[in-house]
């Protein structure tokens, strides 16, 4: 990467943060700490609920993964837009007029102070280790890209992050949010139109999607239900509604950033804006990568696009030469098939040898998925300088946005739900303020901590989205009791969580279902135990709502 | 108190949606949006995806 790409980047970090930090002077009380006072405008929510989701690793991911196999992962949000309604319905109205802290706060309420520990707690596991996963997944990607250590990458993003979400709160974390957002979308349109203008000059936008559909990559819509088949029309609907009802309707680093709004309408609106722009954002998110796609049919991309374990294979290695045969091949039919339809048997057998040979040369690199490289190669290599460095201060912020809102997240439920519930009942402002800032910086070095021994986890996505799975399901299902299940009270709530962990670790251990269904499963057994145990519950331990 | 203190301020009632006069018809309309959505992507993918 070139010097000016290091002086953008490192200056449009800067001002993101010192942006942030000065829409965020006077934080000087608890609720402007936590919920910004509750002044925060729909907009500013919207984009950093937006921000919040798309986390670094999802950013570079998304793009390889539309390299790679297309657009079939924007049907993965068709439930986003349901489960927002039904969280607009039922959910936000419960806790603005419970006027909550955090989601937890209300479990109280509704059943007793030892459900609301068990699921503060939960999340505070849950949130404590993934958030440190957040934190590393983008820095193996930039190590290998841009030769940092990456102890060296989650140290820094993780200063910067504690730094401005300890001094700002979440007036900060959304201001910085709103910016980054932003800097995101300007640079994924960036991309967009640099891969397609950097294509030959023949080569025109509808031939770059003529060629992108011939190799199967606008494969935007399967209606077939395959329930062995991650991404169609249905598991979106189904699987991804499910998914999204307890992210945003249990999880404390959503709830808290439409928590800010003056009233309900405010909550409401930024989460409706989300359910309407996200399909479109990851459309084109996709869309890019598809493009990236067709920009190297004609600029030769290396075998493997991680640079150290391409370095593994040996230089006169049979694939090699395959590959640079095939990459040859179908050059040279691609342009034939802009010009004729009759090419695309010819061009489709040239692109499933240059498959072959890289699923070839990942066995033989220790089995390497370089799909998180494919994206930042074309950005560093190809990309005109100052713009290459807006798009990787674009991917740090990401980081960053993502890694503070779980921080914050964790902070506030450790304030409000254990150290105000159980060690300092009548504490003053000031106290709980500083005990927010204090916990945010542990939470925040935590963070840092534990990313230092996520290198030996393996696939960290998977990592990140497994954990997740292994908690939601219960909290989803003590969430669900307590919205709709007037009559089942604390104890049964309680015992309903802890036997649906224990369900969902069963499974985890003991079976082979895909971790995506652990949310449906633990959901149903706390639901159904709850129930169940409520039957036998004296009606004087029913709580009010 | 952290609760008394933000009380007045958060109970503030709901107000109307900017558009379409009802929270209800927002949602419907939503919904609408979401399987014109999914039409486009049935005919981006049949057009263009061979």
């Amino acid at each position: 990467m070139k010097t000016f790409d290091w002086i953008v980047m490192c200056a449009t970090l800067a001002f993101i943060v010192l942006y942030g930090l000065w829409r965020s002077r006077e934080t000087d009380t608890v609720d402007k700490y936590l919920r910004g006072n509750r002044e925060m405008p729909w907009y500013a929510m919207a984009l950093s609920i937006m921000a919040t989701q798309a986390s670094a690793i999802t950013f570079i991911s998304t793009t390889g993964q539309a390299y790679v196999e297309g657009m079939r992962f924007a049907q993965f949000y068709f439930g986003l837009p349901v489960a927002m309604i039904l969280i607009c319905m039922f959910v936000v109205p419960f806790f603005y007029r419970a006027n909550v802290y955090t989601a937890y706060e209300y479990l109280e309420r509704r059943f007793d102070a030892k459900t609301r520990a068990l699921v503060s707690i939960i999340f505070l596991i849950q949130r404590g280790l993934g958030t440190g996963l957040i934190l590393y997944a983008p820095a193996i990607v930039l190590t290998v890209t841009l030769g940092l250590p990456d102890t060296a990458t989650t140290w820094i993003m993780g200063l910067i992050v504690i730094t401005y979400t300890t001094l700002g709160g979440i007036r900060a974390i959304t201001w910085t949010d709103v910016q980054q957002m932003i800097i995101m979308m300007f640079g994924l349109i960036s991309s967009c139109v640099a891969a397609v203008w950097m294509m030959p000059a023949n080569v025109h936008l509808m031939d770059a999607v003529k060629l992108a559909g011939a190799a199967g990559r606008l494969n935007a819509l399967v209606t077939h239900f395959d329930p062995n088949d991650r991404y169609n029309m249905w598991s979106g609907l189904i699987g991804g509604m499910f998914l999204f009802l307890a992210y945003f309707g249990c999880d404390q680093s959503q709830v808290q950033r439409y928590l800010t709004g003056k009233n309900m309408a405010q909550g409401r609106i930024s989460l409706l804006f989300n359910a309407m722009a996200k399909i479109p954002m990851q459309f084109f998110i996709l869309f890019t990568g598809t493009m990236v796609f067709v920009f190297f049919i004609f600029e030769p991309a290396p075998l493997l696009f991680h640079k150290t374990e391409l370095a593994t294979i040996a230089a006169d290695a049979p694939v090699r030469a395959e590959y640079e045969s095939a990459i040859v091949a179908r050059k040279e039919a691609a342009l034939r098939l802009m010009k004729d339809d009759a090419a695309q048997g010819e061009f489709r057998a040239a692109q499933e040898r240059v498959t072959a040979a890289r699923t070839q040369a990942s066995k033989l690199a220790h089995n390497v998925n370089d799909t998180n490289f494919i994206f930042l190669n074309f950005v560093t290599k190809y990309l005109p300088p100052g713009l290459a460095g807006l798009i990787l201060a674009a991917i740090f912020g990401a980081a960053m946005s993502a890694s503070s809102a779980e921080i914050n997240s964790l902070a506030t439920v450790s304030v409000i739900d254990l150290y105000k519930r159980f060690a300092k009942r009548d504490g003053t402002d000031r106290q709980y303020l500083n005990a927010s800032r204090a916990f945010t910086v542990f939470w925040g070095a935590y963070a840092v901590v534990t990313s230092q021994f996520a290198r030996n986890m393996g696939s960290l996505i998977e990592a990140v989205n497994t954990l997740g799975s292994l908690f939601y399901g219960s909290m989803l299902g003590v969430f669900v009791l307590a919205f709709f299940f007037p009559k089942v009270s604390g104890t049964p709530a309680f015992i309903g969580v802890l036997a649906g962990e224990a369900a969902i670790l069963s499974c985890y251990r003991f079976t082979g279902i895909s971790y995506l269904w652990f949310n449906v499963i633990g959901a149903f057994v706390v639901i159904a135990t709850g129930v169940l145990l409520a039957a036998f519950k004296p009606a004087n331990e029913i709580r009010a709502t | 108190m952290l609760h008394q203190k933000s009380t007045a301020a958060s109970l503030k009632e709901d107000g109307p949606p900017p558009v379409l006069g009802t929270w209800n018809r927002i949602y419907a309309a939503i919904l609408i949006y979401l399987v014109c959505i999914i039409i486009a992507f049935g005919v981006f993918t049949a057009a263009f995806n061979r």
